[in-house]
């Protein structure tokens, strides 16, 4: 029932290792540039969900020898059913087929499809801290990773690792989503490639009241 | 668009060499402190006198923080924040102005002149639904006037943007200023009132020329200006100050209407922008109200109240996300009338600093000769 209640293009893997890198600075890894899913690889968030749910149910039946009376497995649903959420949460929330990543001496912006932006700036402190009335959000380096976790005032908590291969081609994100009285966990992992866009035709400026103004480039003003 | 000078302006330093050194400036502009002898009710009298008084409105402190990083998380866009500082000192000008109770009312770059009243102010906040500015008015002598903090909220922004001079969402705020310090000026009668104009004449001569003018004001225990003592009423040095203070009001009106441009041609972007502005803060609000009143009707852990919950996140994020773009498209808009503002301005001034220097020599030069003091004098 759970195959047919989630999406099958997902995965449920260990996370790749960190990349190595030489001391700690502000920007220890050059995440910057054009990213596109590939999806060749990364697994089925299935097969994670069928994992904790074969936990789970050894929880339940060594709890029920214990107590001595039969324990259904449904006695977890509970805890599976706000796993699930998260699953499909997670799911929904990276589901970008294209990264933007635009990194400067301060600051780093990853553009997502249909999402926001996800930004850190760096003052020198390892880890920084935007707390709003509507959530509560913590960016930095752990080692050659970048960390953007997102807790919201109902429970939900959200965090994106993003690590790059040792040869800068392949970018790996694991998203994790954390929610209701368990917290337990859930990530998925998404694998991007390297991709150069193709040069742009037009010569583009941002107004207001025009919105975008493109002009051909290389043509008469 | 671009604004021309008026040719008779260019060369009015010019010309006013030509007349220091050909004719001795002679003086055929009367100072202007005369006041007409009015019978009328004291009201009446009292706003006649206003009439007399001339204001000066220095560009505001745009009240950006030191502190860069704070920036976004204050909602501060520094580049409009700077337009912010010349546009809306225009708006208090206006509405002055629409008094129909003071002289002349211009906004000045910087406090370049002895001015009569000057009012200064800082931005405090400004996020399209929330003004609060900090504004203080200070006479010649040195007495404030006003010095408070005035907040409003946006009264209307449903209008078209793009009309041009529409009434500014935020003018209960200058009228209320404008209110303020009419009232304020009732403390003072004709005779505080001609002093204040006797004052900032003093002020300007002494700092043109301190030679002469340096020992008629003195500074009191409190801090205010004192006229210790007053030039002859037909002193030709005086005379000559007089004319060129004239000439210095018409550079100062040229810049005027250098602001007065700017205020025409970036308005409707401007109201554009806090329209924008005006909606997130908006909704920032009502979300921040639902967030503490009202509970999702879906089952807590569910997947719809997850999603709902980051949804509502996202959207927050994306509107920010979006004031910034429109913050750059704000920039990009108006950046050639800023540009081509701060280009005049700046050739403006620097063209006054030039005639200042030119006309303390020749003063200078004049009151040596008339007085036979020369630099060779000791005590000089």
């Amino acid at each position: 029932m759970l195959v047919v209640m989630l999406p099958a293009a997902c995965s449920h893997q260990p996370p790749p290792p960190m990349v190595e890198v030489a001391g700690k600075t502000h920007m220890p890894v050059d995440f910057s540039g054009s990213w596109e899913r590939d999806y060749s690889k990364g697994g089925d968030i299935n097969e994670g969900l069928k994992k904790i749910y074969r936990q789970l149910s050894r929880s339940a039946q060594y709890a029920g020898t214990i107590d001595g009376r039969y324990q259904p497995l449904n006695s977890s649903s509970v805890s599976m059913g706000a796993i699930i959420a998260s699953a499909r949460l997670a799911d929904s929330i990276s589901r970008s087929d294209l990264l933007e990543i635009v990194q400067g001496n301060s600051e780093i912006r990853v553009n997502r499809e249909e999402d926001f932006t996800l930004t850190c700036e760096f003052d020198g402190s390892t880890f920084q801290q935007t707390k709003t009335a509507f959530g509560t959000e913590l960016c930095g380096w752990d080692g050659g990773q970048m960390v953007f976790n997102l807790a919201l005032p109902d429970g939900l908590a959200v965090a994106h690792r993003l690590t790059i291969s040792p040869d800068k081609q392949e970018l790996h994100v694991a998203t994790t989503v954390r929610a209701g009285a368990t917290q337990t966990p859930f990530s998925v992992y998404r694998y991007y490639t390297r991709i150069e866009p193709l040069p742009s035709k037009y010569d583009c400026v941002q107004t207001l009241s025009r919105k975008r103004v493109c002009t051909i480039r290389g043509a008469p003003q | 668009m671009s604004v021309s000078f008026r040719p008779g302006y260019r060369c009015v330093g010019f010309v006013l060499g030509v007349c220091l050194l050909t004719t001795g400036l002679m003086t055929d502009v009367q100072a202007d402190s005369s006041l007409g002898r009015d019978t009328a009710s004291t009201a009446m009298a009292q706003r006649r006198d206003l009439a007399q008084l001339n204001i000066s409105l220095a560009v505001f402190q745009p009240g950006i923080p030191a502190d860069a990083a704070t920036h976004r998380a204050q909602g501060v866009f520094p580049k409009i924040r700077r337009v912010e500082a010349r546009f809306l000192p225009y708006v208090i000008r206006d509405t002055l102005t629409r008094t129909n109770v003071w002289g002349a009312v211009r906004v000045i770059p910087t406090d370049m002149s002895a001015a009569e009243l000057l009012v200064t102010g800082k931005i405090l906040h400004s996020d399209g639904q929330m003004l609060k500015l900090h504004l203080r008015a200070a006479d010649a002598l040195g007495r404030v006037w006003i010095d408070a903090d005035y907040a409003a909220e946006a009264e209307v922004l449903d209008g078209p943007p793009d009309t041009g001079r529409q009434l500014d969402p935020f003018q209960g705020l200058f009228d209320q200023f404008a209110d303020d310090l009419q009232r304020a000026s009732a403390q003072f009668d004709r005779k505080s009132l001609t002093t204040i104009k006797e004052v900032a004449v003093l002020k300007y001569a002494g700092n043109l020329l301190p030679d002469a003018f340096g020992d008629y004001l003195a500074i009191s225990a409190e801090g205010m200006v004192e006229i210790r003592r007053l030039p002859a009423t037909n002193d030709p040095m005086l005379d000559r100050i007089q004319r060129i203070r004239h000439y210095e009001y018409v550079f100062i009106d040229t810049l005027d209407e250098q602001y007065e441009s700017l205020y025409s041609n970036i308005a409707p972007t401007y109201n554009l922008w806090r329209r924008y502005q005006s909606q997130l803060a908006r909704y920032k609000k009502s979300e921040e109200q639902r967030r503490r009143s009202s509970k999702s009707g879906d089952a807590r852990g569910s997947y719809a109240a997850l999603k709902k919950s980051y949804e509502n996140y996202k959207w927050i994020k994306m509107e920010e996300q979006n004031l910034e773009t429109w913050a750059t498209g704000f920039n990009n808009e108006i950046a050639p009338t800023v540009v081509d503002m701060e280009g005049r301005v700046i050739r403006l001034e620097g063209s006054l600093e030039e005639r200042y220097t030119v006309w303390r020599e020749l003063l200078s030069s004049m009151f040596s000769l008339e007085t036979g003091m020369t630099d060779e004098q000791p005590g000089r």
